[in-house]
C-alpha cells in the first residue's frame, strides 16, 4: 500500500496545529505530540528516500524530475478565453535531498522549540498553535512541487509568525510585527508577480514545476529576452533575499528578532530565513538561467556585502539577540555566495550551511531569550562572570557561540569549509573576503564571552538561577545534533546531492547520480 | 585506518585517517611524556583550586587533540585537530576567568591565532586546488591505506596530505629523498603561486608558534595556570606550528622565497622576543618571551634547510629533523623551566616579581637545581640538551648562508648568534635574580608558607603588573607545610628531576638509531665533529662550523658572566632615569608598544568602523525603509482628507473624473491605435 508521507506531514503538522489551538489546557502535549508526531515521519521519509534512482525508466514527470514520494493531483483547470487549450494548478508534492535536509530541520527545531516553551503561561495554546502553524507552512513550502501551492504555503508562513511576534513579543512588539509583515509581503508578493510573469512568458501548461524541467518547457523559458529574465530573476532575488535576508534588504530581522519570543526568533532564524535560500536553489537560479548569469554580479556583491557588513554590525552590537540576529546575516550571506555560484559543490556548501545554521542559530536564540529572563536584560555590558551564577547557561552559550563561529566537530565547520572551498573553486582570491570576515565573527563572540560569561559578576539579580529543566532539554537536543553533525558531517552531507538540480552541470559520476539527463 | 569525513559532489572524498610519521612520532614521544609529567605535577599544584573536573578535562582534551594533529594524514583533519588544540588553549588560558586579565587573555589567543588560521585555510586551498580537484570518476573513491603513493597530479583530497612516501618509522631514506614536492606540483605554471602558499602555510604556523608579528598573544598567556603554560610552551600548542612547518618542508617543500622569509622571520623572531625577556620582571614572561625566542630558532633552521634544498643545483636533503631536535630538546628543558618556576610561585604564595626574590637557593634547593640545569640547557652549555639542538641549527643556518651567498641570510645569521649571547642574559638574570644572593628583596616571602597558585579563583589581584604592591597575602600555614618556603612534595619534584634528566641526556639521544631515524637530515656533530650516523649531509659541516660552535658557547658563557656580573650574588641593577639606558629600557618593558598598537587598530579601527557602520544601518538604511512607510502614511493621509462626507465636493470630483475619461478616450485611446488626434481638434 502507498502511503501518501508528504501530504500525511502536511496534515498532521496543519492539523496539529489547528487541533492546538482548542486544547486548551493539554496546549503544550498536544504540542509535543504534534511535533514529535511530525518528525516521526520525517524520519520515516529518510528511511524511504532511495539514495539512487532509475530515473529513465519511469513514466511519472515528478520522478523523471529527481525527485521522491511524489503525490500528483490536479487541484483546478481552467481554461483561458484565447490560445492556451487548458491550464492546470496541481496538489504536487514530493522530495528531494534537499527538501528532505530543510524539512528535518523544520521538524527538529519545532520540537526543540516545544520542549523550550514548555512552561509557557500566556496563552499557551495559542503560542503552540502558532508554533506548529509556522512550521506546518514551511515544511508545506519546502515539499510543494507546485508554484501556486508554493506560494500558498509561503504566505501562511507569514501569519503566524506575525502573531507570536505581536501578541508574545516585547515592548516594542507591535511595531515589530507590522514591520516584518509588511516588508516580507511586499516581498512575497514581488516575488508572485514575477513567478507568474515566468509561468506565463514561459508558456507553461501548468504550474507544476516539475514539468517545466522537460525539454520544450526547457527551450520555452530561454525564449524569454535575456534583459526580461534579468527583470525576473531580479524581482524573486529581492523576494526571495528579503526573507534570507540579505543587505541592504535586513533591517526588519534585528527589529523582528529582538522583539520576538524566543520561539518565534528560534523558528525564524532556524527555518524561515531558509526559505528564502530555497526558493533560489528550487526557482529563481534553475529556471532563469539567462536572468541567472546577468544579475550574477550584482547577486555576487549582494552576499558579500552581506557577509561583511552582518559580521562588522555583529561587532558593534550591545544587545545579544541583536548581535546574533546580525550573525545570522552573515552566515546567511555565505549561503547567498555559495549559491550564487551555481555550482554543485557550492549548492550542497549552501544546503549544508542552512541546516548548520538553522540549528546553531536556534540554540543561540534560545540562550538569548534564557538570558533575558535569567538577568532581565541582553544588554552584553551590563552582564559579567555568568558562569559563576548560571554554569549551565554560561556553557550554552559557548557552545553556541563556538559552534557559530565555526569550530571545528561542530556542525558549521563542514559546511563553512565546503562553502569556502565552493568559493575559492570559482572567484579564487575573492575568498579572502569571507575568510576575513570568519576571524571578525570569532572576534565578536570570543569579546562576547569573556564580557559576559567571564570576569567578575555583575549585572546579575540576587533571585537568578540557572536554567530549568525544559530549557535545557530543548537545547540540548540542539547541542546534541550540532556535535553529531560536526563529527560525522557525512550523515546529513551525503543526502544532499541526490538532489533535483537543473541547471548544475552535473559531475560525471559521483554522488550526484540523481542528476537527470535531460531528454 | 581511514574513512571518508565529507564527500563533495565532484567526487572528492576527504578523508579522516592516521599516519604516523618519523616526525609525528617524535612529536608523540614529546607531547606524551611532558604531557604525563604536567599532569602529575597538576595533582599538587592544582589541589588547591577549584573547577579541578573542567582543568583535567580540558587538559586531556589537549593532549587529544595534539595527538590527533600530529597523527593526521592530511591538511584538513590537521586543520581540524589544529583548530581544537587552539579552543582547548583558550579555555585552558581562561582557566581563572574570574580574572579579567585571564578572560582577556583568552580572548587575544584565539583572536591572534585565528588570524593565522585564516591565512593557513587559504594556503590549503592553494595547495588542494593546485593538485587538480577537478577529477575523473575513477578517483571517486579513496583507496583506504596512506600506503598508496599520490602522484602530484593526484586529485584526492589525501594527496595533499603527507601521504608522499609510506610511513616507515624506521627509515629515514624516504623522507630524505621526499625533497621538494613543491617543484613537480603543477600550479598552472604559476611561478608565485607555490611561494604564496608557503607563505600562507607560514602564517598558520607563525600564529599558533608566536613569531613575529603575531607573537603578542604568547607572553599574555600567562595567565593561565603554570602547568598550562608548561604544556602551550613545550609541548602542544607552539609545537603544533613548528611542526607544520617541518612536514610540510618535507611533503610539499617551499620555495625560495618562501624558504628565505620563514629563515628571515625565524631569525628576527629569535633576537626580537629575546630582547624583551630581558626587560620583564615577571618569572613567567620572562620564560615565555624564551619561547617566542626558541621558536625562532627551529624556524629559522626549517627556512635554512629549505634554503639549501632549494638551492640550485642543490646536493641537499630536506634536514627539518634539526629543527626537530631543537623541538625535542626545548620540549624537556622549557618545561622543567616553567615547572620549576611554578615550584617558586607556589613556595612564596604566588609572587612572580623576580625584583622581590632572591636568596630562594637556600630555602628551594631541589628547585633553584633543576632551573639551573634549564637555565643550562637553554643557554647551549654542553653538555646539556640545549647545546647539541642549537649547534646544529647554528650550523645549518651558516651553510645555507655560505651556500647561497645572499647577504641578507648572513645579516640574519648574524642576528640569530647575538640572540645566543641574549638568551643566557636574560635566563640567568632570571636564576640570579631568584635564587643567588642572602635573602628575598621582600622580606615577606620568607614568611608564606606556599600552596599558592597566584591567580586562584578568587583572587583578582593584577599580578601582571609588575608595579603593584605585594598582594598575596600569605595565607595561614598549614602545620603540613611548616614555615618559610620549602621544596614541594615528590608529586612535584619527581617531574621536575625526571626532566632534568631528560634536559641532560636528550641531546645525546639521537645517537641511539632508533631516535636519530625520527629525525630526517639531522648530522649529530659536536664542533664540527660529525659522530653516530651522519646523513649525506654532513658534507655541509666543515672547520668554519667548529669555530661557529666556539663562538657560539663564548657567547652564551659571556652572557652568563654578564649576568653575574649584574645581577648576581644579590645584585639588583635598576636602570637609573634618564640615562641613556632609559629609553630602550621603557621600549622592551613596554613590548615595543605592539600591545598599544594592536589594541588602537582593534579599538579604533576595527570597532569604529563597525559603530559608524551600525549608525548607517540604522538610520541610512533602515531609515530609508522608515521614509517609504512615512511616505505611504502621509499618501494616504492626504487621501483620506478627501473623504469630507461632504456630498457636493463629492459631486465635484465625479465631474471632474467624467472630464478625465472624456479627454481620455478623445486623444490617448486613438494615439494608442495610431491615430493621433491634433490636440487642438476635437476629432468627432
Amino acid at each position: 500500500m502507498d502511503i501518501p508521507w508528504l501530504s500525511l506531514l502536511v496534515l498532521v503538522s496543519l492539523g496539529g496545529a489547528f487541533a492546538t489551538f482548542f486544547a486548551g489546557r493539554y496546549a503544550r502535549w498536544a504540542a509535543l505530540v504534534v511535533s514529535l508526531g511530525s518528525l516521526v515521519i520525517v524520519l520515516a521519509v529518510m528511511a524511504l528516500f532511495q539514495p539512487s534512482l532509475d530515473l529513465q525508466n519511469t513514466s511519472n514527470s515528478c520522478a523523471a524530475g529527481g525527485f521522491q514520494l511524489c503525490e500528483v493531483h490536479t487541484w483546478f483547470t481552467y481554461s483561458s478565453s484565447t490560445s492556451a487549450p487548458g491550464f492546470s494548478v496541481d496538489y504536487a508534492v514530493g522530495i528531494d535531498g534537499i527538501s528532505l535536509v530543510l524539512i528535518l530541520l523544520s521538524a527538529v527545531i519545532t520540537v526543540a522549540a516545544v520542549v523550550y516553551h514548555w512552561s509557557e503561561e500566556r496563552d499557551p495554546h495559542g503560542f503552540f498553535g502558532l508554533l506548529l502553524l509556522t512550521n506546518a507552512g514551511c515544511i508545506g513550502v519546502f515539499v510543494s512541487l507546485d508554484v501556486l501551492l508554493f506560494f500558498v504555503f509561503w504566505e501562511i508562513v507569514l501569519i503566524p509568525m506575525f502573531f507570536l511576534i505581536g501578541h508574545w513579543g516585547g515592548p516594542r512588539r507591535h511595531y515589530a510585527a507590522l514591520k516584518f509583515f509588511v516588508y516580507t509581503h511586499v516581498a512575497s508578493v514581488t516575488m508572485f508577480v514575477a513567478l507568474l510573469a515566468m509561468v506565463f512568458l514561459g508558456h507553461w501548461d501548468s504550474f507544476d514545476f516539475v514539468n517545466t524541467f522537460q525539454r520544450q518547457q526547457v527551450d520555452n523559458m530561454q525564449n524569454i529576452p535575456s534583459a526580461v529574465q534579468a527583470l525576473l530573476f531580479g524581482s524573486l532575488l529581492f523576494g526571495f533575499g528579503v526573507k534570507l535576508p540579505m543587505v541592504p534588504f535586513h533591517t526588519w530581522l534585528p527589529d523582528a528578532h529582538v522583539e520576538a519570543p524566543t520561539g518565534g526568533s528560534v523558528l525564524l532564524a532556524g527555518i524561515l530565513l531558509k526559505l528564502g535560500g530555497y526558493g533560489l536553489i528550487r526557482l529563481a537560479s534553475p529556471m532563469l538561467p539567462a536572468g541567472r548569469s546577468l544579475m550574477l554580479p550584482v547577486m555576487l556583491f549582494l552576499a558579500f556585502l552581506s557577509i561583511v557588513w552582518g559580521a562588522y554590525l555583529s561587532l558593534a552590537q550591545r544587545d545579544l539577540k541583536r548581535l546574533v540576529a546580525y550573525s545570522s546575516i552573515n552566515h546567511m550571506g555565505i549561503v547567498l555566495l555559495a549559491i550564487a555560484l551555481w555550482t554543485q559543490l557550492g549548492v550542497m556548501a549552501a544546503v549544508l550551511l542552512m541546516f548548520a545554521h538553522g540549528l546553531v542559530s536556534a540554540l543561540l536564540f534560545m540562550v538569548s531569550g534564557s538570558v533575558h529572563h535569567t538577568f532581565g536584560t541582553r544588554d552584553i555590558p551590563s552582564v559579567g562572570g555568568m558562569t559563576a551564577r548560571t554554569p549551565v547557561l554560561s556553557t550554552m552559550l559557548m557552545i553556541g557561540s563556538l559552534a557559530s563561529l565555526g569550530l571545528p566537530a561542530l556542525v558549521s565547520f563542514p559546511a563553512e569549509f565546503s562553502a569556502f572551498l565552493a568559493t575559492w573553486n570559482t572567484l579564487g582570491y575573492w575568498v579572502l573576503l569571507p575568510l576575513m570576515a570568519l576571524v571578525v565573527t570569532a572576534g565578536f563572540y570570543i569579546w562576547m564571552m569573556q564580557r559576559m560569561s567571564f570576569g567578575p559578576t555583575r549585572g546579575i539579580p540576587a533571585n537568578a538561577h540557572d536554567l530549568p529543566f525544559p530549557e535545557v532539554m530543548g537545547m540540548s537536543l540542539l547541542v546534541g545534533l550540532i556535535v553529531l553533525y560536526g563529527i560525522l558531517p557525512l550523515l546529513i552531507e551525503q543526502v544532499i546531492p541526490i538532489a533535483a538540480i537543473f541547471g548544475v552541470p552535473c559531475g560525471a559520476g559521483g554522488m550526484w547520480g540523481a542528476c537527470p539527463s535531460l531528454p | 585506518m581511514s574513512f571518508v569525513w565529507l564527500g563533495l559532489p565532484d567526487g572528492t572524498n576527504f578523508v579522516m585517517g592516521t599516519l604516523v610519521s618519523p616526525l609525528g612520532a617524535l612529536m608523540l614521544i614529546v607531547v606524551n611524556v611532558v604531557g604525563f609529567l604536567v599532569v602529575l605535577y597538576s595533582n599538587e599544584y592544582m589541589a588547591h583550586e577549584e573547577g579541578l573536573p573542567r582543568y583535567y578535562a580540558e587538559l586531556m582534551l589537549f593532549l587529544a587533540a595534539m595527538n590527533g594533529l600530529v597523527l593526521a594524514d592530511n591538511y584538513l583533519e590537521f586543520i581540524l585537530m589544529w583548530e581544537l588544540v587552539g579552543l582547548c588553549s583558550y579555555l585552558l588560558i581562561g582557566f581563572f576567568w574570574k580574572k579579567p586579565s585571564a578572560a582577556s587573555a583568552a580572548k587575544k589567543a584565539f583572536i591572534v591565532t585565528r588570524v593565522g588560521d585564516v591565512l593557513f585555510f587559504l594556503g590549503v586551498f592553494i595547495l588542494f586546488s593546485s593538485l587538480g580537484h577537478i577529477t575523473s570518476a575513477a578517483a571517486t573513491t579513496y583507496p583506504g591505506t596512506a600506503s598508496t603513493i599520490c602522484s602530484s597530479t593526484d586529485p584526492r583530497w589525501s594527496c595533499v596530505g603527507f601521504a608522499f612516501t609510506p610511513p616507515n618509522a624506521n627509515s629515514a631514506a624516504p623522507f630524505l629523498s621526499a625533497g621538494s614536492a613543491i617543484q613537480s606540483i603543477n600550479f598552472g605554471g604559476s611561478s608565485w603561486l607555490p611561494t604564496l602558499a608557503g607563505l600562507l602555510i607560514l602564517g598558520g604556523a607563525a600564529g599558533k608558534s608566536a613569531q613575529f608579528p603575531l607573537h603578542t598573544w604568547l607572553p599574555d598567556a600567562m595567565e593561565g595556570p603554570t602547568t598550562v603554560s608548561a604544556l602551550i610552551h613545550a609541548a602542544t600548542m607552539v609545537a603544533a606550528g613548528i611542526y607544520l612547518l617541518a612536514i610540510t618542508s618535507i611533503f610539499i617543500g617551499f620555495t625560495m622565497t618562501t624558504a628565505m622569509v620563514i629563515l628571515a622571520i625565524g631569525a628576527f623572531t629569535s633576537l626580537f622576543a629575546g630582547t624583551m625577556g630581558l626587560a620583564s620582571p615577571d618569572i613567567k614572561r620572562v620564560i615565555a618571551y624564551s619561547t617566542v625566542s626558541q621558536l625562532g630558532y627551529m624556524a629559522m633552521a626549517v627556512g635554512a634547510s629549505s634554503v639549501l634544498v632549494d638551492l640550485p643545483n642543490s646536493v641537499y636533503a630536506n634536514q627539518s629533523g634539526v629543527a626537530m631536535f631543537h623541538l625535542f630538546t626545548h620540549a624537556f628543558f622549557k618545561a622543567l623551566l616553567f615547572l620549576s618556576a611554578g615550584s617558586v610561585i607556589h613556595a612564596i604564595g604566588g609572587q612572580q616579581d623576580i625584583f622581590k626574590m632572591g636568596g630562594l637557593r637556600r630555602h628551594l634547593p631541589i628547585t633553584s637545581t633543576a632551573m639551573l640545569v634549564g637555565a643550562l640547557a637553554l643557554s647551549g652549555i654542553p653538555p646539556f640538551a640545549g647545546f647539541f639542538s642549537k649547534d646544529d641549527l647554528i650550523g645549518l643556518t651558516w651553510t645555507a648562508a655560505s651556500k647561497a651567498g645572499d647577504p641578507l641570510l648572513y645579516l640574519f645569521f648574524a642576528l640569530s648568534v647575538v640572540g645566543i649571547f641574549l638568551t643566557a642574559l636574560y635566563i640567568f638574570r632570571l636564576w640570579f635574580l631568584v635564587f643567588s644572593g642572602g635573602a628575598p628583596r621582600d622580606a615577606s616571602l620568607l614568611s608564606s608558607s606556599g600552596h599558592g597558585e597566584p591567580s586562584t579563583m578568587g583572587s583578582a589581584a593584577p599580578h601582571a603588573d609588575p608595579h603593584a604592591a605585594l598582594v598575596s597575602a600569605p595565607s595561614p600555614a598549614s602545620p603540613a607545610h611548616g614555615t618559610g618556603p620549602h621544596d614541594p612534595s615528590w608529586i612535584m619534584t619527581a617531574p621536575l628531576l625526571v626532566l632534568s634528566a631528560l634536559a641532560m641526556v636528550a641531546g645525546f639521544l639521537p645517537l641511539l638509531p632508533s631516535i636519530h631515524a625520527l629525525l630526517p637530515g639531522l648530522s649529530w656533530s659536536v664542533f664540527g665533529e660529525c659522530f653516530g650516523s651522519c646523513s649525506a649531509t654532513a658534507a655541509g659541516f666543515d672547520q668554519l662550523d667548529a669555530v661557529l660552535g666556539g663562538v657560539s658557547l663564548a657567547l652564551a658563557g659571556g652572557g652568563i658572566l654578564v649576568a653575574w656580573r649584574v645581577w648576581g650574588d644579590g645584585r639588583v641593577f635598576r636602570i637609573p632615569e634618564g640615562s641613556v639606558l632609559a629609553v630602550p629600557h621603557r621600549i622592551l618593558f613596554r613590548k615595543y608598544y605592539f600591545d598599544e598598537v594592536y589594541d588602537a587598530f582593534a579599538v579604533s579601527v576595527v570597532l569604529g568602523v563597525a559603530r559608524a557602520a551600525d549608525w548607517v544601518d540604522r538610520y541610512v538604511i533602515d531609515g530609508t525603509v522608515r521614509g517609504i512607510e512615512e511616505i505611504f502614511s502621509q499618501v494616504s493621509r492626504s487621501g483620506r482628507r478627501l473623504q469630507s462626507g461632504i456630498v457636493s465636493s463629492y459631486a465635484a470630483w465625479v465631474v471632474v473624473g467624467l472630464l478625465a475619461l472624456l479627454l481620455f478616450f478623445v486623444y490617448v485611446v486613438p494615439c494608442l491605435e495610431n491615430a493621433c488626434h491634433s490636440p487642438f481638434s476635437l476629432g468627432f
